[in-house]
Order: structure tokens, then C-alpha cells, then sequence
């Protein structure tokens, strides 16, 4: 079966934007989360968006009611995902699921007052009445002016399919599963399971609004996860690895499954042998990629805008100041073609962007959405976005990363005497409010004398985004990029990016005096 | 209710004429409400009224999972001839079953009918004073960051093609407060929350601002500590997640027979301190995840996973138990009626000891208090802990100033086995309830 979103906090429904504990998780399946609803004809899954979405004599109305209490905005999103699911586990296709999730969601915003409403059909009636229920808060009976509607249609897509998914015969996608399954399970004896995931997303969606913006975007999303379980005697590791993209079945082409799946079972052989990970502060080296997540949740976070607006972020008024060692340039950027966390449009329609956060130490801006925008007297930076129609937007980053430096990852081993080299991590959460972030390293090693030594169980590892933007001491020349879904009540495609780093100090979290 | 019965069996009998030997079909419909307020006015006001199924299509031991929201029968057939398509691609396993009718009935009142009428004010009112009486509750309140209320009321409908039919409403309403206080430069958030089936059954606005207040105030400019071993006490906020992840993880039937958990093979084996009883109870009453049967079927029951430090039993949803040649435990639960099931503890609780807390912190002479728990570090494939945490230093049974920043670490195994105190404060705020407990040693990592 799928495994939990091993979010260990109890936290249900109300994640405050910008508060709390946020998190990234990498190591998990999302899919009870994510997979949807609403089968309709087979025949229309090919056909044009037009076949799909309501005409726009019906948006308008639907707008129209929307704003018929006198509301300053309010917005339509629609929302057709197709979505695919395989499994092996115990050398099986044990699961197998297919949805069609479709619908609409209608915000009406008076001030900063938010009224939100779904439907789980695209009927003109129903989407009527889910207009005025969106609207139910407006006090007034004036109604608000609707811009006229006009198609805006971006230039390029960094989404495109060269081999695409939607007439894609599925024996293909069971085929690289069971490439990815065998080299797993014959890399070595010690290998009892190897367990695969094809999760596949064709995300169409179309967005109105009354300032007359009509926009429209195809999004497709491969997520592919490998779990690989090692066990000898009563020692047992999943090495874990991932691959996801915007972009077609050439995803498959372009990457060796069996290289991946190798990966996932020598990590999970090598840590059969760790010891206790050490305890107390000490350097770190964080290889590249997806350790990125500890800035995602260090720093990322705290830039959100809803997290600004609110007060609840340690990076409130710090424009302009130094807050990072000046080697660190911090960027969001979802228009990098092709990556998990890229979009042409965000989900209010805004056109992506990229937006460099710090600038050689030095805090440059915030990420917005419309709202956080309208509340600091900004504009959007193109970074709301939803898990799915049934959500309102919010604030959220797309591609996070620390920009390459001059440093090679064996230099930076061979500098550091003594300390710990973390390789693969799980997730990480922050509290924006204190600052305070935890990342867990899933296969680790020791540095000792400059090389590396044994591998090392699991660690928690916990310090300040402050203290941490300002401990690293080497930026590295590899700069990578590593998939994750991050949560913040709601649940959305993203990766973290970096070289490899060297923190001067942070505090381990091991058993190990 | 009608309706949702007849809709199962058209998706039943669309089923089986697709060639599928057995089904079983979960039907859900909702109304939702969210609502959050923020200085004084509503924030953020979410409405939706939903319905749909989510289909287990057997044959010849293959199984495939669709769903849909569109009840009209062309969708039910288009919905059904992609399962009947995609079935080929699935691998063959005997264990793939529905469950058998049953004669259990447990009858339970879920549902608080008085919700449909309770006007959207009144729900906002409460809200409101939440967040009033905690800028009141001290000077050093700054503000409320998010103060949220989520209805949901249900009715389910689970049917197969073994003649099994369940079918009861349900209520469910969880609140949630945050609040942030300042002294100085330090911030720090504190926050409240209750999961209720009952409108009636929320606690008074006062003691939610109250709760969130205090907790906040008692861990604002938290500083780390240096890095030793030492006796931690987990206050029932914190011990929950050793309960929910450290073990429910493990003893989770799927993950047996992949054996990818700690406690493989360690039935009837002595796993934690005789202090230690770990029950896992649907039918408790008034329980926040109090069901009739679980979600595909199988009746709910009390079980005792550990008993006085043994371990019993492991739990199962259908497929697990089959292949594991035992009985399904009532565990089997999705997040919505668009999810296959997975297994999933109910009301999931430690029971009580006889300490107060107040007596477990003054034996302590050296030790930390964790309040919260924070990070992705409970391992129940290895068993290793590690997670960041916050809370009080305790020193000769009384308790000092904030800690936070730092992590605390040990073996799933040496935590469970080391627990030398269980608490009398048993509390269930949500579905998973643990006293304090007091762990003998751990190692704490801070500054050096």
C-alpha cells in the first residue's frame, strides 16, 4: 500500500499561511492526497479544452454573480487532471488507480475578506450557485464592474511533451517500472523489496477573473519513486530515490531507471552497515540537490509573502540587510523548463518568473500572490498557487535554489578535519515565527581527517535559518535540483535546489557523545 | 441516503457485468464548511457540498481502484469500462478480497443534527471570542495568526458485492488556534485545537486562547542547551507521535510482510516497560474516530496492541490479513472517497498511569520537559528516533527557563523500554491520546 505523508505534527486543516510549521516531505507518497475524482467519456480524455471547459458567455455570468455583492475581485479556476497511478510492491502491480478529477473553484474577495466556493462539475447551474455561495459574505447589493474577458496566451511553455501522456499505451509506463524493479532487486542479495511508483498528472487548467484576465495551461507531471529495502539480520534501510518532471514519456529516454534504482539499493546496502550518528554541533557538508530542502524550509518560508503580511516571519523589514555570508544567492524560479516545480502561469493566472530572493548575502524581496501583494502595496511575483480547485491560493515557491559557486564537493571534504557529510534527506519543516527548522538526513557519513568515513544512521538535524545563512562557509560548483511535494495545508509540486554546501556548525541530532 | 444506496448498487451491478468477480464500492457525501477569523472579522469563508465513490474492481484476483463524483449512469459505465480496460495491467494475488457481510451492528450516534441548522454567525461568534480572550489573556499576546473552524458532515455508504452494506452519518468538526507572543525581539507561537463530533462538545473559546496563550509564554526565548544525556518527560502535546509513528507505524500489517518495520517478528515480545499499554479502539464512546466499521467494512473493535509492555498483535486491513492468514482489525480507512484505503489506527491511546505530571517532574533532578516535537525523524523502518524539540529544563524537580534548538535522540527500542513513568492526564483532544511519560535517558544535542 502507499505510505503515510509522514508529516509528524498533528496539524489538520487550518495551516495558517505563513505560520506554523510548514513542511517538504521527498520520501513519501502523496497519492491519497492527491488523486482525484470524476471519470467522464474516455472518447473526450484527447479531446480540446473546448470539449471541457464551459463557453465564455457562462463565465461571465458565473463572474457576474460572483460579483454581484459588490465585491472589489473574484476569480474562476477550472481544473481538469487526469491522473495515473501504478505500484509494485512484493514483485506485483499491486495497485492500480485512475481518476479524472475535474471542477471548479469561485473566489470572491471583499477587502481582505476571502469567500470560496467548489464544485466537482463544470455545469453551468452548478457553477452558478457556487459563485453565490462564494459571494455569501458581500454586505452590499451593488454590483462590482467585470472587465471584458480576453485570452492571454503565453509565448513559450516550458512544459512541453515531446512523447506525450495522455495516448501513451500503459504497458509502456508497467515496462520502466519493471526495468527499475529488477536492477533493484539483483543489485545484491540483501535486497528483499523493491517498491515502485509511476505517478502521472495531466493538470489542465483555465483561469478567469474580472479584471478580464483569460488564461489557460497544460501542466503534465511525472513523479517516479523508487523504495528500495535492504535487510540482513535485524538490520533493515529503505534507500530511497525520485525523478519527476513537467514533461512527456521522454523523461524515460533521457534517464536510466536502472541507474536510479541502483542508486536507491546501494544507499540501502551501504546503510545496513551504519553506526549511532554523532551528536552535538559540528561542520556539515549537505550534498547537492535536493539538500536544497534545508533552505527551503530555512529561508524559503520565512520570504513568503503571506508569512510577511502576517508579521510571523523572521524576515519581516529585513530588506536590504545582509542576512546571508555573501558566497549565498538565494533564487526562486519557476520557469526553468521542464522541472517539478515549474508552470507557465501560476494558479491565478500570473506568468511565472524568476525572482532572486538574496543576492550575495543581501535580502532582495519577497515571494507574493495577489493577496500578500495587495496587503504589502506590491505586485505578484507570479508564486500562488493551489494543490487543486478545491483550494484557495496562496503563497508558495516553485524552484528554490542556492546559485553555484567555485568550490568542488571533494575540496570541500578534503577541507573539513572532522564532521559529517549528509548525502540523502527526507524532509524538513520550519516554525517561521521562531525561525527554528529541522532537516532529516536519511544516509550520512562521517568526515574524519578530511575523507569520508562510515556511513551513519539517521539524524535529525535542527538549528535558526539565521544562524544557518550565515554558517555556510563554501559554496560548491555542482549545482543540482532534487523533486519534493511541500505542504502547507495544501500539498504542491516544488523541488529544492543547491551545489554542494559546507555549514561551519549546526547542531546533529545522533546518539553519540 | 436513498440515493446513495441506489447509486451503489447500479455501480455494483455495472460491475459485475463488466466482468468483475467482486466490488466494493465507498460512497461519501458532504457539506464542508471553513471558516478562519482574523481581527475580529471573518477571514476566509469556504463552502462546498460534494459527493462521489471510489470503486475496488476485482477479477481473477487482479484488482484495480477508480473513482468519480458523477452519479448518472453513462458515467458510472464509462467509470467502470476504464476499470474493466486497466485491469489487464494489474498482477494477479489471491489475497485481493472484499469483506464478508456481517452480523455485527454497533450502533452509534456520530452525528450532531443539530449542525445543519446552527447559523454561520453563531459558528463565527465562537471564533471571534477564541481570538478576543486570547488578546486578552496577556500583554505579551501580539496577535492571532490563524484561528480556524472545519465542519464536515457525512454520510457513508460502504456496500460489496458479498451483500455487505454499512451505511451511517456522521459529524465531524475540528477547531484549530494559533497565537503569537512577543517579548523583546523573541516571538514564539502557541496553538490549541480539538476534533469533536458534537457542536456541544467544544470546550468554551477561553480554555482553547487560554491553552494557546500559556504554552506560547511558557517556551518564548527558548535557548539550547549543551549536549548531554538525560531523563526527558514528554508532555501528552509531544508523546502522542511516539505512539502514532513510533509504533502504529510499526505494527502496521503491510508493513510486516514487507518487513520494513522494527517490530518484525517481535510478537509476544516484551517491547516496552510493563508501564506501557497501547489500545487502538473504534468503538470507544464519544471517540474522535468512533466508527461503526472501518472503510472497507470490517466491524471496528477494541484491541490491545501492547500489554503491559508485550507486544500482541499487529493490525490489518483485508489484503494484509489475508496474506498474513489472519483477521482483519477494523483498520482499514481512506482520506476521502477519491483514495484506495490504507490502514490506519482510530482512537489510538496509551492508557493512564497513576503519577500526576507534577510528581513524574519532581523525581526528575536532571532532565527536559519536551513540550513539542518537530521534523520527520521517527523511523519505524530502523527504529532510530531524532527529532528537533522545545520545552523546559527541569533541575532537582522543578523547572527552569526555555529550551529549544535542539534534538532529541535514542532507539525507538531503548525509548519504549525505558519509560519509567506514565501520567494520570489521559486526555483525548484528538484521535491519538498519550499521558506524560518520563524516558529514563536520552541523548539531548545542543551547543557544545
Amino acid at each position: 500500500m502507499y505510505q503515510n505523508t509522514n508529516l509528524q505534527t498533528r496539524r489538520q486543516f487550518l495551516k495558517k499561511t505563513g505560520t506554523g510549521l510548514l513542511s517538504i516531505t521527498a520520501a513519501t507518497s502523496l497519492l491519497p492526497i492527491l488523486l482525484g475524482n470524476r471519470e467522464i467519456c474516455l472518447a473526450q480524455e484527447l479531446a480540446p479544452n473546448q470539449a471541457v471547459w464551459p463557453d465564455e458567455e457562462t463565465l461571465k455570468r458565473v463572474l457576474s454573480a460572483a460579483m454581484s455583492k459588490g465585491a472589489r475581485f473574484s476569480d474562476i479556476f477550472l481544473e481538469r487532471t487526469v491522473k495515473r497511478y501504478f505500484e509494485i510492491g512484493q514483485h506485483k502491480v499491486q495497485n492500480i488507480h485512475f481518476s479524472i478529477d475535474q471542477g471548479a473553484g469561485v473566489r470572491v474577495m471583499y477587502g481582505e475578506q476571502t469567500g470560496y466556493a467548489y464544485c466537482e462539475d463544470l455545469s453551468a447551474d452548478l457553477l452558478q450557485e457556487t459563485a453565490r455561495s462564494a459571494a455569501a459574505l458581500g454586505k452590499s447589493s451593488t454590483k462590482s464592474l467585470i472587465q471584458p474577458l480576453q485570452l492571454l496566451t503565453p509565448d513559450t511553455s516550458i512544459t512541453t511533451q515531446k512523447v506525450a501522456l495522455g495516448p501513451l499505451a500503459e504497458d509502456k509506463r508497467i515496462s520502466v517500472m519493471r526495468e527499475a524493479e529488477q536492477a533493484a532487486l539483483s543489485f545484491n542479495p540483501a535486497i528483499v523489496d523493491a517498491i515502485i511508483e509511476y505517478d502521472e498528472a495531466i493538470r489542465e487548467i483555465m483561469i478567469v477573473n474580472s479584471d478580464g484576465v483569460m488564461v489557460h495551461d497544460v501542466q503534465p507531471v511525472i513523479y517516479f519513486r523508487l523504495n528500495v529495502l535492504a535487510k540482513k539480520g535485524d538490520q533493515r534501510h529503505m534507500g530511497r530515490v525520485r525523478m519527476s518532471a513537467k514533461s512527456g514519456f521522454e523523461l524515460f529516454e533521457e534517464n536510466s531507471v536502472a541507474d536510479l534504482a541502483r542508486t536507491a539499493a546501494r544507499e540501502a546496502i551501504t546503510m545496513l552497515e551504519a553506526s549511532d550518528s554523532p551528536s552535538g554541533e559540528m561542520p556539515v557538508v549537505v550534498t547537492g540537490g535536493w539538500g536544497g530542502v534545508m533552505f527551503h524550509e530555512a529561508v524559503g518560508h520565512g520570504l513568503e509573502g503571506d508569512a510577511i503580511a502576517k508579521g510571523a516571519s523572521f524576515f519581516v523589514d529585513k530588506i536590504g540587510r545582509k542576512i546571508a555570508s555573501e558566497i549565498v544567492t538565494f533564487i526562486d524560479d519557476a520557469t526553468l523548463p521542464h522541472l517539478r516545480g515549474s508552470y507557465n502561469i501560476d494558479d491565478e493566472g500570473v506568468p511565472a518568473q524568476r525572482k532572486v530572493l538574496i543576492e550575495k548575502g543581501v535580502l532582495k524581496g519577497y515571494m507574493h500572490d495577489k493577496l500578500s501583494a495587495r496587503r504589502l502595496d506590491t505586485h505578484s511575483t507570479g508564486n500562488g498557487r493551489r494543490e487543486s480547485f478545491r483550494y484557495p491560493p496562496m503563497v508558495r515557491m516553485s524552484n528554490t535554489f542556492i546559485l553555484e559557486g567555485e568550490t568542488s564537493a571533494a575540496d570541500m571534504i578534503k577541507a573539513t578535519p572532522k564532521g559529517l557529510f549528509a548525502k540523502s534527506f527526507d524532509g524538513g519543516v520550519v516554525d517561521t515565527t521562531t525561525g527554528n527548522f529541522t532537516f532529516t538526513v536519511r544516509e550520512a557519513y562521517m568526515i574524519e581527517n578530511g575523507m569520508l568515513g562510515a556511513p551513519v544512521h539517521r539524524a535529525t538535524l535542527i538549528g535558526k535559518g539565521s544562524d544557518a545563512l550565515q554558517s555556510i562557509d563554501l559554496v560548491g560548483n555542482d549545482l543540482g535540483f532534487g523533486p519534493g511535494t511541500c505542504g502547507k495545508g495544501q500539498w504542491v509540486p516544488v523541488t529544492s535546489g543547491q551545489p554542494t554546501i559546507r555549514l561551519s556548525k549546526i547542531v546533529v541530532g545522533g546518539t553519540r557523545g | 441516503m436513498t440515493e446513495l444506496k441506489e447509486t451503489a448498487i447500479k455501480v455494483l451491478n455495472c460491475a459485475r457485468s463488466a466482468g468483475a468477480d467482486q466490488a466494493e464500492v465507498y460512497l461519501k457525501q458532504s457539506r464542508e464548511t471553513v471558516i478562519t477569523v482574523s481581527g475580529g472579522q471573518v477571514e476566509q469563508a469556504n463552502i462546498a457540498t460534494i459527493r462521489g465513490f471510489g470503486l475496488k474492481f476485482l477479477k481473477k484476483g487482479k484488482k484495480v481502484f477508480i473513482d468519480s463524483s458523477d452519479f448518472s449512469v453513462k458515467s458510472i459505465e464509462e467509470t467502470i469500462a476504464r476499470a474493466s480496460q486497466l485491469i489487464a495491467y494489474a498482477d494477479e494475488d489471491p489475497y485481493n478480497t472484499i469483506a464478508p457481510m456481517s452480523q455485527t451492528k454497533n450502533a452509534m450516534n456520530l452525528n450532531d443534527t443539530t449542525l445543519k441548522d446552527l447559523a454561520f454567525e453563531q459558528k463565527v461568534d465562537y471564533l471571534k471570542q477564541i481570538e478576543k480572550e486570547a488578546l486578552a489573556f496577556d500583554a505579551r499576546i501580539e496577535k492571532a495568526t490563524g484561528v480556524g473552524y472545519n465542519e464536515n458532515l457525512d454520510t457513508v455508504l460502504i456496500a460489496n458485492t458479498n451483500g455487505l452494506l454499512w451505511t451511517y452519518p456522521c459529524s465531524n468538526i475540528e477547531i484549530e488556534t494559533s497565537i503569537m507572543a512577543k517579548v523583546g525581539d523573541d516571538r514564539q507561537e502557541g496553538e490549541a485545537g480539538r476534533k469533536v463530533h458534537f457542536f456541544k462538545d467544544l470546550p468554551k473559546p477561553g480554555v482553547i486562547a487560554a491553552e494557546a496563550c500559556s504554552v506560547a509564554l511558557e517556551l518564548i526565548g527558548g535557548k539550547p542547551v549543551n549536549t548531554q544525556q538525560a531523563t526527558v518527560v514528554f508532555d501528552p502535546r509531544a508523546s502522542w507521535s511516539i505512539i502514532r509513528y513510533g509504533i502504529f507505524e510499526a505494527v502496521k500489517g503491510d508493513h510486516i510482510l514487507q518487513q520494513s518495520s522494527y517490530l518484525c517478528g517481535k510478537l509476544g515480545h516484551k517491547i516496552a516497560s510493563p508501564l506501557v499499554t497501547i489500545i487502538d479502539d473504534g468503538t470507544m464512546p464519544g471517540g474522535v474516530k468512533t466508527v461503526p466499521c472501518d472503510d472497507e467494512g470490517t466491524p471496528t473493535e477494541r484491541k490491545t496492541i501492547i500489554d503491559r509492555g508485550v507486544l500482541k498483535m499487529y493490525v490489518y486491513d483485508l489484503y494484509a490479513a489475508n496474506k498474513a492468514g489472519q483477521k482483519p482489525t477494523g483498520n482499514a480507512f481512506r482520506r476521502s472517497y477519491r483514495s484506495p484505503c490504507d490502514i490506519h489506527g482510530t482512537n489510538l491511546f496509551m492508557e493512564k498511569g497513576i503519577q500526576t505530571p507534577h510528581d513524574i517532574i519532581a523525581e526528575v533532578k536532571n532532565g527536559f520537559l519536551v513540550k513539542n516535537t518537530i521534523g520527520f525523524g521517527v523511523d519505524s523502518v530502523t527504529g532510530v528516533y531524532s527529532m528537533g524539540a522545545s520545552g523546559r529544563w527541569i533541575q532537582n524537580g522543578k523547572l527552569l527557563g526555555p529550551v529549544s534548538g535542539v534534538t532529541i535522540a535514542s532507539s525507538l527500542e531503548e525509548i519504549l523500554l525505558g519509560i519509567d513513568a506514565v501520567g494520570n492526564d489521559l486526555v483525548f483532544h484528538y484521535e491519538t491520546a498519550t499521558p506524560t511519560i518520563r524516558v529514563k535517558t536520552m541523548t539531548i544535542s545542543g551547543i557544545s
